[in-house]
C-alpha cells in the first residue's frame, strides 16, 4: 500500500494533547488513591493513636482473626424437597424464549442455574436473527433482579392487593363509555386478541342498534421512536400500511441515507445479520455500502463510503440518486432541493453503483418524512429491488404505530371524551412530554402495566405491574409467517401479574394466560403445522423457541402507485435554519426502556466511547470556531451548551464527533427519565426537542438554536484509555482491490527484524526471535485461541455486556470510569483513521518510528487536511491476547499469573498481591486492577448490581467475585472451557468445534469473534489463523499471542475515498 | 501454656506459681476421656425352634408381601399386618392369601369389608403354600428388631462425657502441688536458717518464693536464657502451625438436623453413594439428595417397627427420624398424601471449599473413576459424617502428582495423544505413567477462575 494511514483513538491523540500524552505514558491514569483511605492530613496528624496503640490494635486484630478462624463457620445446605427432573445442581439449563419490549425483538436462549436465569444469548434456530443479540437484550437479565421493580400493584400510588384492583377495574372497564388502550406496537397475536375483547359502550350501543358500526379502533399503537413516515409512504405507494422485510444479504450495493440499520433502525438485529453475511472479502461477493448521514452512527462507521450530509439535504440526496437512475432506466426527473456539490458527486457515484447492481441493491432512509420515503420507494421500485431485496408481501410487524392516531387520541383525551385509558408497554409521558401528561389529567381512569415505576406509571391511578419478560408467557409474530414463544424461566419474584392475565380477568375470562395462549395456538397455528398432536407441536415450538409457518405462496403483484413528483416537490422545500439537530438512538439506552440498566450505562457508546451520559455531538472544527473544548480528559471537562428546539431548551455538554456533518448537532434519545433509578444521574431527556407537524407526525431532524452557556461538565469517556503507544501494526486495513490481487505482502506483510548473519545484515521474520523458551502449546493438546474478523465486527458492543454478565465484572460508575478504572475485560477500540503521506511500508516499524520522531509528532501529521472532518473508523475488540511469551507472566513476583499448557494466560486472584507490574508490562493494556470493594463499598451502591441480595442473583456461580486489590483480565471464559472439556471426557469424545464458546463469541451474531482450539485442524479459529488476512496485534514485540485478527478490507478501489 | 504470656498486675507469687504450673501442663498428657463400650441388647425372644421358621418367613415376606404390606400398623398399599395372627384365624388367612377373590365371592363378611375399605383394590393371589404362610405369620408375629440394634451394639463405641470426678481430681492435684511448693520453700528457708545459725552466720538468703525464684534465675542465667529461647521457638512453631490450620476443618463433624446415619445406609444397606448423590456423576457438586429420593425407600420403610439406632453416641428412634422427612415434605403416611406446607431441611454442610475453588465431582467420579472414599474416607462406617481429609490445596496437589490418569477407552484422550510431539510424549511416559500433573493438573486455571 503506497499510503500509510494514521490511526487515532480520539482528537486527544490526533492533536497530541499534552494531558493525553502524559496519560498515555502511565499504565494507570492516577497514583494510588491513598488519600481516599487515609483521610485528610489534618485528621491524621491530630489523631491520638500512638504507635503503641496501633500495635495493640494490630495484635488484637490478629488474635481475633485467628480465634474467629478456629470456629468452623456453619454453612447450611438446603436441597430441593422435590427436585425437578431436569435440574442437576451445578449444571446450567437452557430454555428458548423471546425478548420483545416494543423496541427490540430477539429470540433468545436463557441460561438458568438452579432455576435462576443468569445469561441470555441469541437463538440460532431463528432464521430471522440467526443468533444475533444486542447489548440491550443481553443486559436485560439484570432488570429481572432489580430492586426498583414494582413489588405489588398500586392504587393512587399506594400499595394495594390484586383483589382490590380486580374488583375496581372490572367495574370501571364494564362501565367505560369510551375506553382506549395505548400500547407499544403489539407483535403478540394472542395479546392482540385479548385486547380486542375489550370494548366500550359506544361500540356496544352502535352494534345493538344494528347501524353501520364505525370501526373505531380502541387500541392505539404507538412507537416511542416513530416510523409513521415509512408506514404511510408504503400505504401511499402500495396501498398497504406496512413495513416490508429487507434482505440485506442479497444487496450488492447498499445506500443508506440516515438509516442506522445496524443499530437502531427498525429490525436492526435482523438487518445486521444479513449485512455482515456479505461483508467478508472472501465470500462470493462483498457488498458495497454507502452511508449519507449527519451524525456518525454505528452503521456509518461500518460503511465503505461515508458522506456527512445535513438532514435537510437527505431528500435532495435521494432525489439526486433518483434522477441519475431515472436517466439510465428511462424515468422522469424529479425536483432536487439544495445540495452541497461534493455530496451530489458522491450521490451520483452511489447511484452508479446502484445501477450496476439493479435488482440486487437496496436504498434505505431513516427519515420519518413520508415524502422522502415515497421517493425512496420510487427509487427502489425503479431499481427493481422489490421482490429481490425488499419484500412488501412479507411484512415486518415490529413497528405499527401511527403518529396521527396518537395525536387524535391526545385530542380526544383533552376533550374529556376518553374515560378509561390502559397504557401497555409505552411510557408516553416520557416520550410525548407535557402535552400527554396534561391530557392524561382529563382521563378519569388511567391504568399502567409498567414493571417499574416510570414517568407515565407515576401519574396513573392504577398500576398493575406486569411480570418481567423472563417471568412471562408470550408469543410474538415479528414477520409474516414467523412466530416465537416466550416462556417463563423463573417464578414471579414479586406480587406481579402478567398484563394479559389481568385483562382476561377484568373481562370476565377466568382462564390463565398460559391456557389462553395454548388455546390460541391450537386454534390458529396448529392447523398450519402438519403435526398430528397439538402437544407435540406445542412442545417442539416451546423447545425451539421459534416456529416458521409454511408460506402459502400468494404473491399479489403490488404496483407502485405513489406520485413521486409531488413528493419530490414537497421534499425540495425543506429548509435549513440555524443549526440542524438530529435526535438518534444509540446502542446503550435504546428508546429509554433500558436506560436504568447500569451495565448498559457503563457500556461505552460504540462511536463516541462515552459512558453514563448523553451529550451534544458536534464537528470538532466548528467547536474550535466557537471556542469549545474538543479534548476530553479527566481534567478537561466538556463545555455546556443549551439547545433550543420546538420551544424546549435543554442543557447538555458538547463533545467533538469527528465526521459529524458541519452545521449539525446530534443528541441521543433514551436518557433522562424523571422517575426511576437513574433519575438525575444519566443525561437529559431529548424527546421534547423533536418536531411535530400539524398532523402530529414527529420529526427527529429539526432546526435548533445552540448557545454557549457557562459551566463545565465532566464526561466519562473511555476512548483514550488504554492507549497502545505509537505502533503501526495494531490496525491493518486495505481495500478490496488490493486484497483481490492476492499479494499478501502488500496488505499483510510479515514483521521482520534485522539480524546479523555471516557478517551481513539480513531481515528475519519475527517468529525466529525468542527471548524465552516457548510454552509448548503449538500442535500439542489444546491451544485455545480466538480469531477476530475486523470486517465482520460492527462494533455493537454486545460482546462487552455478555462478558460483563458472564464474568461478574463490577460496574464502577461514572466517576471511576472518568479516572480510567472501568473494569471491562473486553473493550472495543474504535480507531479513526485518515490518510496521510507515506511514511514507509507497514511492518517496518523501525523506519516509521524514526521518521515520525525526526519530523516531530505534530509536523508528521500536519499534511493531513483536517482529518477529523470525515475519518474512517475501525472497530477492534481487544481483550487479553493470552500470549505464549507473555510479558505479564515474567514480571509477577508471586507467580499469580502463569501460562497453562493449553495456551491460556491464567490468573490466580488469591495469589495476587496487587503489585500491578503485569499491567505495566502488558503490551495490550488489557489488565484491570480491582481498586475497590465494589460489592460492599457505599460509593458503588447505586451502580453495582451485586450490592443487594436480589441483584446478586444474577452473578455467575461459576466465576469468582474478585476482591479488592487484585489484577483481573479476560480468562477466555475458562469456566466454559473446563465445562466443555469435562462434557467431552464424560462422553469419551474429542471436544467439538464451536462447543466451547466464550461469552463474547456467543454474543457475536455476525460471527466476527470465533473461539476454539487452534490445534484442532478443522476448527473455525484455525481457519481464521491460517487465513491470509490473519495477523496478530503488535506482533513485532514478540509476545506470540493466541488471538488472531483479520485485516479489515473496505470495498473500495485503491484510490477511492 | 498461654498463661506464660499473660501479663497483668498479679503479685509476683502468682507469677511464679503460674510459671511452674505451665511447665507442669507441658508434661501432662491429659487424657480425660474414659472410654467405655456400652452394649445394648435387643429384646429378641424367639423360641429356638421357631427361629428358623421366622427367618424363612422373613425371606418370604420380603420377597412377596413387603411391596404392599408392612409388619407394623401403617398402611402401605394394603394394611399393616401387626397383630394379624390375633385378628384372623390361620385358616381364613390361608384362604385370603391364596385367593382373596374367591373368599370375597364366597360372601365372607370380613373379606368384603376389607375389600371395600381399600377401594376395591383386590389382593392378588400369592404363590405360597400353607407351610410358607405359616412361616410368614410366624415372622409377622415376631417382627425382628435385631439387625439394626445389633449393628449398634457391635460397633458403636460410645464416648462418655468427661467425668466431673476426673476434673476435680486434677484440680486437687494442682492444689496439692502448689501447697507442696510453698511447704518445700518454707522448709528450705528454715533449714537454711538453721544451717546459718549453726554456722553462726546471719541468714540473708531469699526468704519468699519470689526471692528464691529471682535468686535462682540470677545464679543460672545460662539456663534461663536457654529456656527463654526454647519457649520462643516453641511458641513460634505453634503459631505457624495455627496459621496454617486457619480455615482447615479436618475432622469437622457437625450433628445434622435429621440424624442420618451413613453407616446404616451406605454401610449396612450397601446403597451406592451415587444412588442418593446422583449429581456427582454429572456436575461439579455431588448434590445433597432431595427428599423425594429419600421417599423412594422411606415410603415403605417408616420405622414403625420401633427400632433404634446409634448416632453420635446417642440412641435415636428410627421412626422419629424418618418422621422428620415426612414432616418436611408434609407427607401423611396414613393416607399417603402430600400436603402443601413443606418445610425444607437445613442440613449442615460438612465439606466446605472456599469460594474461589471450583472442584468438580464429575471430573473425579465419572472421568477420573475415583472412589468417593478417596477423599471422603470410610463414609460407610460413619454414623455422623465427618471431614476425613484436610481438603487443603497441598492435599489436592499431592494426589494430582501421584495419581495415574486412566486414559483408556476415551476418545478424548486418544485425540489429545495424537496431538503430541515425540519429545513431549517421551517426557511424559518417562516413568511409564501419565500423572494428573503431567496433563496440566497443577495449573491454576484448572480450579481457580
Amino acid at each position: 500500500m503506497a499510503n500509510s494511514t494514521k490511526y487515532w483513538k480520539g482528537l486527544e491523540q490526533l492533536n497530541e494533547d499534552p494531558q493525553f500524552v502524559e496519560a498515555s505514558k502511565n499504565e494507570f491514569p492516577e497514583h494510588l488513591p491513598t488519600d481516599a483511605f487515609l483521610g485528610d492530613q489534618e485528621v491524621l496528624e491530630n489523631s491520638t493513636t500512638t504507635r503503641r496503640d496501633f500495635l495493640k490494635f494490630l495484635g488484637f486484630g490478629v488474635a481475633a482473626a485467628s480465634l474467629a478462624a478456629c470456629e468452623t463457620p456453619v454453612t447450611k445446605a438446603i436441597p430441593y424437597l422435590n427436585k425437578p427432573e431436569e435440574i442437576i445442581p451445578g449444571q446450567a439449563n437452557y430454555y428458548a424464549s423471546t425478548f420483545y419490549d416494543g423496541h427490540d425483538y430477539c429470540p433468545v436462549l436463557v441460561k438458568t442455574r438452579e432455576g435462576r436465569p443468569i445469561f441470555v444469548k441469541g437463538n440460532t434456530s431463528s432464521s430471522l436473527t440467526n443468533g444475533e443479540i444486542n447489548a440491550r437484550v443481553n443486559a436485560s437479565v439484570l432488570s429481572l433482579y432489580d430492586n426498583n421493580r414494582l413489588k405489588s400493584p398500586l392504587i393512587n400510588g399506594k400499595e394495594a392487593s390484586w383483589s382490590d384492583i380486580d374488583s375496581a377495574l372490572t367495574k370501571e372497564i364494564k362501565g367505560a363509555k369510551n375506553l382506549r388502550v395505548l400500547s407499544s406496537t403489539l407483535m403478540s397475536p394472542s395479546t392482540k386478541e385479548i385486547l380486542s375483547s375489550l370494548s366500550n359502550k359506544e361500540q356496544e350501543i352502535v352494534a345493538e342498534e344494528g347501524t353501520v358500526v364505525e370501526n373505531k379502533n380502541i387500541i392505539v399503537e404507538y412507537d416511542a421512536i416513530s416510523y409513521s413516515g415509512i408506514l404511510d409512504a408504503n400505504n401511499e405507494s402500495f396501498g398497504k400500511r406496512v413495513i416490508p422485510t429487507y434482505n440485506f444479504a442479497n444487496a450488492k450495493t447498499i445506500v443508506s441515507i440516515g438509516a442506522d440499520f445496524i443499530s437502531g433502525w427498525l429490525d436492526a438485529m435482523q438487518y445486521s445479520t444479513g449485512y455482515t453475511n456479505r461483508r467478508s472479502p472472501e465470500g462470493e461477493w462483498m457488498s458495497k455500502h454507502y452511508q449519507f448521514e449527519a451524525n456518525m452512527s454505528l452503521t456509518g462507521t461500518n460503511a465503505d463510503v461515508r458522506v456527512p450530509v445535513k438532514p435537510s439535504e437527505y431528500g435532495a440526496v435521494v432525489a439526486t440518486i433518483y434522477n441519475v437512475v431515472a436517466a439510465k432506466v428511462g424515468g422522469s426527473q424529479v425536483k432536487v432541493g439544495t445540495i452541497n456539490k461534493i455530496v451530489a458527486a458522491k450521490a451520483s457515484s452511489a447511484a452508479e453503483s446502484l445501477l450496476e447492481n439493479k435488482g440486487a441493491s437496496l436504498v434505505v432512509c431513516g427519515s420519518n418524512d413520508k415524502n422522502v420515503q415515497v421517493l425512496v420507494n420510487g427509487l427502489n421500485n425503479m431499481l427493481g429491488n422489490y421482490g429481490k431485496t425488499i419484500d412488501i408481501n412479507k411484512t415486518s410487524h415490529s413497528k405499527n404505530g401511527s403518529d396521527i392516531a396518537v395525536a387524535e387520541l391526545i385530542k380526544e383525551m383533552e376533550s374529556g371524551k376518553v374515560d378509561v385509558l390502559l397504557i401497555y408497554g409505552a411510557d408516553p409521558v416520557y416520550t410525548l412530554g407535557e402535552k400527554f401528561e396534561k391530557a392524561m389529567e382529563k382521563v378519569k381512569t388511567t391504568v399502567s402495566f409498567a414493571t417499574k415505576l416510570n414517568d407515565t406509571a407515576a401519574k396513573c391511578k392504577y398500576v398493575c405491574p406486569d411480570n418481567h419478560w423472563l417471568e412471562s408467557w408470550n408469543d410474538v409474530n415479528p414477520v409474516d409467517g414467523h412466530y416465537s414463544l416466550a416462556q417463563p424461566t423463573i417464578s414471579p419474584l414479586f406480587d406481579t401479574r402478567q398484563a394479559q392475565e389481568s385483562i382476561l380477568k377484568w373481562t370476565g375470562n377466568q382462564s390463565s394466560y398460559y391456557n389462553y395462549l395454548k388455546g390460541y395456538w391450537e386454534k390458529t397455528l396448529f392447523p398450519t403445522s402438519g403435526s398430528l398432536m397439538f402437544s407435540d407441536f406445542w412442545n417442539k415450538t416451546l423447545h425451539d423457541g421459534v416456529y416458521e409457518a409454511p408460506t402459502s405462496e400468494v404473491v399479489s403483484e403490488l404496483s407502485f402507485m405513489a406520485d413521486v413528483n409531488s413528493a419530490a416537490e414537497k421534499v425540495a422545500k425543506s429548509t435549513s435554519a440555524g443549526v440542524e439537530l438530529v435526535l438518534y438512538i444509540n446502542e446503550t439506552a435504546g428508546n429509554g426502556n433500558s436506560s436504568d440498566n447500569p451495565i448498559l450505562q457503563e457500556l461505552p457508546d460504540p462511536v463516541t466511547k462515552i459512558t453514563w451520559d448523553n451529550y451534544v455531538t458536534m464537528n470538532p472544527s466548528e467547536m474550535k470556531e466557537k471556542g469549545f473544548n474538543t479534548i476530553l480528559g479527566q481534567e478537561s471537562p466538556a463545555n455546556l451548551v443549551s439547545v433550543t428546539a420546538n420551544g424546549t431548551t435543554i442543557e447538555l455538554p458538547v463533545v467533538a464527533q469527528p465526521g459529524q456533518a458541519k452545521g449539525t448537532i446530534a443528541i441521543a434519545l433514551g436518557y433522562g427519565k424523571k422517575v426511576g433509578k437513574m433519575t438525575g444521574v444519566t443525561g437529559k431527556n431529548a424527546f421534547p426537542l423533536a418536531g411535530y407537524d400539524k398532523n402530529g407526525v414527529v420529526s427527529y431532524y429539526t432546526n435548533a438554536e445552540l448557545n454557549s452557556i457557562s459551566g463545565l461538565y465532566p464526561i466519562a469517556a473511555t476512548q483514550t484509555h488504554q492507549t497502545v503507544m505509537g505502533r503501526d501494526s495494531v490496525v491493518r486495513e486495505t481495500t478490496l482491490d488490493v486484497f483481490k490481487k492476492g499479494n499478501k505482502n502488500e496488505y499483510n506483510p510479515a514483521h521482520t527484524l534485522a539480524a546479523h548473519e555471516d557478517g551481513k545484515s539480513v531481515q528475519k521474520e519475527i517468529q525466529e526471535f525468542d527471548l524465552w523458551n516457548a510454552h509448548p502449546v503449538k500442535e500439542i493438546g489444546h491451544r485455545w485461541g480466538m480469531s477476530i474478523d475486523m470486517n465482520l465486527c460492527t462494533g455493537c458492543g454486545a460482546c462487552i455486556t455478555a462478558c460483563n454478565i458472564e464474568n461478574n465484572i463490577p460496574v464502577v460508575g461514572k466517576d471511576e470510569v472518568r479516572r480510567g478504572r472501568e473494569m471491562h475485560w473486553l473493550r472495543i477500540d474504535r480507531y479513526y483513521s485518515s490518510e496521510h503521506e507515506p511514511l514507509g511500508a507497514i511492518g517496518d516499524t523501525h523506519k516509521n518510528t524514526m521518521e515520525i520522531s525526526e519530523k516531530g509528532g505534530i509536523a508528521a501529521y500536519s499534511e493531513m487536511e483536517n482529518p477529523a472532518d470525515n475519518p474512517r473508523v475501525v472497530h477492534q475488540p481487544m481483550m487479553c491476547q493470552h500470549c505464549n511469551h507473555a510479558g505479564c507472566e515474567t514480571v509477577c513476583p508471586v507467580a499469580a499469573t502463569t501460562h497453562s499448557n493449553e495456551g491460556l494466560n491464567m490468573m490466580a486472584y488469591n495469589r495476587c498481591i496487587g503489585t500491578r507490574y503485569c499491567a505495566n508490562n502488558c503490551a495490550y493494556k488489557v489488565r484491570r486492577f480491582n481498586w475497590f470493594n465494589y460489592i460492599a463499598y457505599k460509593k458503588f451502591t447505586d451502580v453495582n448490581p451485586a450490592q443487594d441480595d436480589l441483584g446478586r442473583m444474577v452473578l455467575n456461580p461459576d466465576v469468582v467475585v474478585r476482591a479488592r486489590g487484585v489484577m483481573e483480565k479476560c480468562s477466555f471464559c475458562v469456566q466454559g472451557i473446563q465445562a466443555a472439556k469435562l462434557q467431552a471426557k464424560k462422553e469419551g469424545r474429542p471436544v467439538k468445534d464451536e462447543e466451547v464458546q466464550s461469552a463474547c463469541s456467543s454474543a457475536c451474531g455476525s460471527g466476527a469473534i470465533k473461539f476454539g482450539d487452534l490445534n484442532d485442524k478443522n476448527s473455525q479459529v484455525r481457519a481464521g489463523m491460517d487465513n491470509d488476512r490473519a495477523y496478530r496485534v503488535i506482533e513485532e514485540v514478540g509476545q506470540d499471542p493466541n488471538v488472531y485478527y483479520q485485516v479489515k478490507v473496505r470495498n473500495l478501489k485503491e484510490n477511492e475515498a | 501454656m498461654n498463661k506464660i504470656t499473660t501479663k497483668g498486675k498479679k503479685t509476683n507469687a502468682v507469677k511464679l506459681v503460674t510459671f511452674c504450673l505451665s511447665f507442669l501442663f507441658f508434661q501432662l498428657n491429659i487424657i480425660a476421656q474414659d472410654s467405655a463400650a456400652v452394649a445394648t441388647e435387643g429384646e429378641v425372644e424367639v423360641a429356638a425352634s421357631g427361629a428358623d421358621l421366622v427367618a424363612e418367613g422373613e425371606k418370604l415376606f420380603k420377597a412377596n408381601c413387603a411391596a404392599c404390606h408392612s409388619v407394623g400398623t401403617n398402611t402401605v398399599v394394603g394394611p399393616g399386618l401387626q397383630g394379624i395372627n390375633d385378628k384372623r384365624t390361620e385358616e381364613w388367612l390361608v384362604k385370603w392369601i391364596t385367593n382373596s377373590a374367591e373368599l370375597i365371592a364366597s360372601g365372607d363378611a370380613d373379606a368384603i369389608a376389607i375389600f371395600e375399605e381399600f377401594n376395591k383394590v383386590p389382593m392378588p393371589p400369592q404363590p405360597v403354600d400353607e407351610k410358607q404362610i405359616k412361616s410368614i405369620l410366624a415372622y409377622i408375629k415376631n417382627p425382628p428388631v435385631k439387625e439394626d440394634v445389633k449393628a449398634g451394639a457391635e460397633d458403636v463405641v460410645v464416648e462418655e462425657k468427661k467425668s466431673p470426678v476426673t476434673k476435680y481430681m486434677l484440680i486437687g492435684v494442682v492444689l496439692v502441688l502448689i501447697i507442696l511448693v510453698f511447704l518445700l520453700n518454707k522448709s528450705r528457708v528454715s533449714i537454711a536458717k538453721l544451717v546459718a545459725t549453726q554456722k553462726g552466720e546471719e541468714f540473708n538468703g531469699p526468704v519468699s518464693l519470689v526471692e528464691a525464684f529471682k535468686y535462682t534465675c540470677r545464679n543460672n542465667k545460662g539456663l534461663v536464657a536457654a529456656l527463654v529461647i526454647v519457649l520462643f521457638f516453641v511458641t513460634l512453631l505453634k503459631l505457624m502451625d495455627g496459621a496454617f490450620s486457619v480455615g482447615v476443618h479436618q475432622d469437622y463433624m457437625p450433628e445434622q438436623p435429621i440424624k442420618f446415619s451413613h453407616k446404616i445406609h451406605a454401610g449396612d444397606d450397601k446403597i451406592d453413594c451415587n444412588y442418593c448423590h446422583s449429581s456427582a456423576r454429572h456436575s461439579k457438586t455431588s448434590g445433597i439428595p432431595s427428599l423425594n429420593v429419600c421417599m423412594n425407600c422411606h415410603k415403605y420403610i417408616d420405622g414403625s417397627h420401633g427400632k433404634t439406632f446409634m448416632y453420635n453416641g446417642e440412641e435415636y428412634s428410627m421412626e422419629e427420624e424418618i418422621k422428620k422427612v415426612y414432616t418436611a415434605l408434609d407427607y401423611d403416611p396414613s393416607t399417603q398424601t402430600y400436603g402443601d406446607n413443606p418445610k425444607p431441611v437445613k442440613w449442615i454442610k460438612v465439606h466446605n471449599l472456599p469460594d474461589h475453588v471450583f472442584f468438580s465431582h464429575a471430573q473425579h467420579v465419572s472421568v477420573g473413576k475415583q472412589k468417593c472414599q478417596t477423599c471422603h474416607g470410610p463414609v460407610e462406617e460413619m454414623e455422623v459424617l465427618k471431614q476425613q481429609e484436610s481438603l487443603t490445596m497441598g492435599w489436592c496437589i499431592n494426589c494430582h502428582r501421584e495419581t495415574k490418569v486412566s486414559t483408556e477407552n476415551n476418545a478424548y484422550y486418544d485425540e489429545m495423544h495424537s496431538r503430541m510431539t515425540e519429545d513431549f510424549k517421551h517426557q511424559m511416559f518417562e516413568d511409564g505413567k501419565i500423572t494428573v500433573d503431567e496433563i496440566g493438573g497443577l495449573e491454576c486455571a484448572k480450579c481457580h477462575y
